[in-house]
C-alpha cells in the first residue's frame, strides 16, 4: 500500500468521540440556560414526589413500626411466612410466566407488523393495541368468564365437540387462567413498546449485511437481536411489573382465592381480614417496592451490558 | 494489492413501481477497473440501477452480468459486491474493526486472518488507530471510511457507492473523494458511484452515465459529457448554460442577436438548415466580456466564486446572460461602464424553436446576410 489517509484528516466534523476536546466546551450551554429548559418538568416532578415519593417513604417507614408506633421487624417476619410468603411466590410465578409469554408473542407480532407493507394492518394493530393495553378490571374478567369460564361460550363449544378443558386440569380461576387473561393487555403493551425500536432498525443495515454475504439469520444473530436486546429487556421489566402489580382483574376473576400480593395487600388495607394490620400491609407494600426496584436495577445492569456501544 | 476488476454489463434494465418507470431499458457497460458515475437528479433511477446491480432491487426486465457471468437471478449475498450506502450504514453495536470483519466472519475466516485483513483495510483508509471505536464515536467522514474498508475487505469484484459523500461537509467531501479515487485506482476495482453532484461526477469518473426519468441520456467521458452534451437535459444538468435565440446560417454557424455569428459543432447538431429558428445553448465560460463604450451591454451583477467570477450582463435585447471570467479578467473590467460580448468558443448545442413565424426567421436571415 503506497499511501494512507491521515487518521485525523477529517476529525472535528461532527463526530462524538473524536472531537470531545474541541467541541465539548464550546457546545456546553450556560448553567442558567440548562435550568430554564428544565422548568417544564417541575409540575411532573412535584407530582411524582407527592404521590409516589412520599407514599413510598411512608409505606417503608411504617412497615418498620408496630400498631403502637414502636420499631419492629415483626411485620416483615410475618410478611415472609405462611400465606404471605405463598402470595409472593404466586405473584412472582404469575408475573414471570405472563411476562415471558407476552414478551415472546408480542415481539413476534411487532416484528410481523413492522415488516408488513400493509399500512391498514399496522394502523389497526396499533390502535387496537392502544385500547387493549389499557383494558382490565371487571370488564376484562367478565369477558373471559363469558367466553372461557365454566359455562362460557367457547367452553360450551369445546364441550359439545367432546373436549371440556375443565375436565383436563384447566381453570380460568387459577394462576394459569390469570396468566392467559393478563395476555389480553400485556401482549398489546409489548407490541406498542417494541414497534418504535423495530422501526429504528435501518434498512441499510439489512442491505449492508446482505451485500457482505450474510443471510437473514446471520443478520439477526449479529446485528438485529443485539440491537433489540435492550428494548426487549426494558419491555420485559415493564410487563413483569405491570402483571406483578395488577389487582382489579385478579380480584374480579378469583375473588381472592389465589393468594397474590396485591390482593393480600388490598385485604389488609381495607381491614377485611383483621382490623389493625395496616403495618403488615405496609410490609407487603415495601416488599413489592423492593421487588420492583430489584427488577429495575437488574434491567439497568443488563441494559448497560447489552448496549455498551452506546457509551 | 491485487487488481480485482471485472467488466459489468447492464442490458435492458427496467423497473416499474405501479405505472411509474423507475428504470426504463437501461443499457450500460463498464470496462474492468473503470469508475463509472451514475449522475442525475433525485428520482432519475440512478440508485435503483445501483441497487439492481447489487441484487437489492427486483428487476422487471433486463440482465446483469459481471465478468461475462449472468448474475441476474443471484441473491445479493452471492454476488461478491461491496457496497457503501449514503447514510452511514455501519452496525452500531460493533466497533470499526468488527464492522470491517463482518463480511469475513460470514465467510468463516479464522480470527487471525480476519484481524490481519481488517488491519490492512483500516490502514488503507487511515483509521487503524480508531479500530476499537464504535460508530457513534467516529465523525461522519470516518464512518464512511470504515464503511469503505468494510466493503473492500471481502475483496469484491465490483464496488458500489451510493452517494457516499452527500452527508459530509464540503472539505471532508473533497478529501474523501480524492481518497476514494486513489484507492479505486490502486485496487483496480470496477466501481459504480452514484451522485447528483455534477462537480463530483466530473472530478471522479472515467465515464459518466447521465440519467433522467429512468433513462440513460448520455454515457461518455467527463469531457465529452461537458463539452458535447447529447441532449438539452445533459447540457443544463452538467454545468450551466445560457439560452439565446438565433437563426441558423451557413454550415456550422448561427446568428445570435446578442453575440453575433456563433460557431457550433455540426456533429452533435445535425438536421438544421439555413434559416431555421433555434435556441442556442452557450456555456458561461464561452462568453467573453470587453470594455466597450459603444457595446450597449451593462453589468448588472457579479459573484466571486474563488477560482472564477460569475458576471450577469444585461444585453441590448433585454436578456440577461451569465459569463464566467477568471478573477484576472474580471479585475480588468470597469463594472460601471458599458461592455460588449464576444464568443470565446463554439456554442454547446442547438435546439429547434417552435412557434416562430417564418416572417421572423426570414427577417433574421436577411439581417445575417
Amino acid at each position: 500500500m503506497s499511501t494512507v489517509l491521515s487518521p485525523t484528516s477529517d476529525q472535528g466534523t461532527g463526530g462524538n468521540g473524536v472531537v470531545v476536546a474541541s467541541s465539548g466546551s464550546s457546545r456546553r450551554r450556560p448553567r442558567r440556560g440548562r435550568w430554564h429548559n428544565s422548568i417544564g418538568t417541575v409540575p411532573f416532578l412535584v407530582y411524582l414526589a407527592l404521590f409516589l415519593g412520599v407514599p413510598a417513604i411512608s409505606v417503608i417507614v411504617t412497615a418498620f413500626v408496630n400498631g403502637s408506633g414502636h420499631p419492629t421487624l415483626s411485620n416483615f417476619n410475618e410478611a415472609v411466612h405462611g400465606v404471605y410468603l405463598q402470595s409472593f411466590v404466586a405473584s412472582l410465578k404469575l408475573s414471570f410466566g405472563a411476562a415471558i409469554i407476552s414478551t415472546v408473542v408480542g415481539l413476534l407480532a411487532a416484528l410481523a407488523v413492522c415488516s408488513s407493507s400493509n399500512r391498514i394492518l399496522r394502523a389497526i394493530v396499533t390502535a387496537g393495541s392502544g385500547v387493549f393495553a389499557n383494558t382490565g378490571g371487571v370488564p376484562l374478567a367478565f369477558s373471559f368468564v363469558a367466553t372461557v369460564g365454566n359455562f362460557g361460550l367457547i367452553t360450551k363449544l369445546l364441550s359439545d365437540a367432546g373436549f371440556n378443558p375443565y375436565n383436563h386440569g384447566f381453570s380460568l380461576y387459577s394462576v394459569l387462567g390469570l396468566t392467559i387473561v393478563y395476555q389480553y393487555f400485556l401482549i398489546p403493551l409489548m407490541i406498542l413498546i417494541m414497534i418504535p425500536p423495530i422501526d429504528a432498525l435501518r434498512k441499510e443495515w439489512v442491505d449492508a449485511s446482505s451485500s457482505l454475504g450474510a443471510t437473514r439469520t446471520q443478520f439477526w444473530r449479529w446485528v438485529g437481536i443485539p440491537l433489540l436486546l435492550p428494548p426487549i429487556l426494558a419491555a420485559f421489566i415493564v410487563l413483569f411489573t405491570d402483571s406483578f402489580a395488577a389487582y382489579a382483574t385478579a380480584e374480579a376473576l378469583t375473588s381472592g382465592t389465589i393468594p397474590l400480593v396485591p390482593i393480600q395487600l388490598g385485604s389488609l388495607i381495607s381491614g377485611n381480614v383483621l382490623a389493625g394490620q395496616t403495618n403488615l400491609g405496609d410490609a407487603l407494600g415495601a416488599g413489592m417496592i423492593f421487588i420492583v426496584v430489584v427488577a429495575g436495577g437488574l434491567y439497568i445492569y443488563v441494559q448497560r451490558k447489552a448496549s455498551r456501544w452506546l457509551r | 494489492m491485487e487488481r480485482s476488476g471485472l467488466s459489468v454489463e447492464l442490458v435492458g434494465l427496467s423497473r416499474y413501481y405501479k405505472d411509474v418507470a423507475a428504470l426504463s431499458s437501461l443499457d450500460l457497460k463498464a470496462e474492468a477497473g473503470e469508475l463509472v458515475v451514475l449522475l442525475g437528479p433525485s428520482g432519475c433511477g440512478k440508485t435503483t440501477a445501483l441497487r439492481a446491480l447489487a441484487g437489492l432491487e427486483r428487476l422487471d426486465e433486463g440482465t446483469v452480468s459481471i465478468g461475462g457471468r449472468d448474475v441476474t437471478g443471484l441473491a445479493p449475498s452471492k454476488r461478491n459486491i461491496g457496497m457503501v450506502f449514503q447514510s452511514y450504514s455501519l452496525f452500531p453495536n460493533m466497533t470499526a474493526r468488527a464492522n470491517v470483519e463482518f463480511g469475513l466472519r460470514v465467510r468463516k475466516m479464522s480470527s487471525a486472518q480476519r484481524a490481519e485483513r481488517s488491519s490492512e483495510m483500516l490502514e488503507l483508509v487511515g483509521l487503524k488507530a480508531q479500530a476499537d471505536r464504535f460508530p457513534h464515536q467516529l465523525s461522519g467522514g470516518q464512518q464512511q471510511r470504515v464503511a469503505l474498508a468494510r466493503a473492500l475487505a471481502i475483496k469484491p469484484e465490483v464496488l458500489l457507492l451510493d452517494e457516499p459523500l452527500s452527508a459530509l461537509d464540503a472539505k471532508v467531501r473533497s478529501l474523501l473523494r480524492e481518497e476514494i479515487r486513489r484507492i479505486q485506482l490502486e485496487l483496480g476495482i470496477t466501481t459504480f458511484f452514484v451522485t447528483h453532484d455534477q462537480e463530483e461526477a466530473l472530478a471522479l469518473a472515467d465515464r459518466i452515465a447521465v440519467m433522467n426519468g429512468g433513462r440513460l441520456e448520455q454515457f461518455g467521458s467527463p469531457l465529452e459529457v461537458y463539452s458535447h452534451p447529447a441532449t438539452e437535459f445533459v447540457a443544463e444538468f452538467v454545468g450551466s448554460v445560457n439560452r439565446v435565440q438565433g437563426v441558423v446560417g451557413e454550415t456550422g454557424k448561427v446568428l445570435v442577436d446578442e453575440l453575433g455569428v456563433v460557431e457550433y459543432h455540426t456533429a452533435g447538431n445535425s438536421g438544421y438548415s439555413r434559416g431555421d429558428a433555434v435556441e442556442v445553448l452557450v456555456r458561461p465560460e464561452a462568453i467573453g466580456l470587453a470594455q466597450d463604450p459603444t457595446g450597449g451591454c451593462s453589468i448588472v451583477g457579479q459573484s466571486f466564486l474563488g477560482a472564477s467570477v460569475k458576471v450577469k450582463v444585461a444585453t441590448t435585447r433585454g436578456s440577461i446572460l451569465t459569463c464566467e471570467l477568471s478573477p484576472l479578467e474580471a479585475s480588468q473590467l470597469d463594472f460601471g461602464g458599458a461592455v460588449s460580448l464576444y464568443m470565446k468558443g463554439p456554442a454547446l448545442l442547438l435546439s429547434r424553436r417552435t412557434g416562430i413565424s417564418s416572417a421572423s426567421a426570414v427577417e433574421a436571415q436577411s439581417a445575417m446576410s
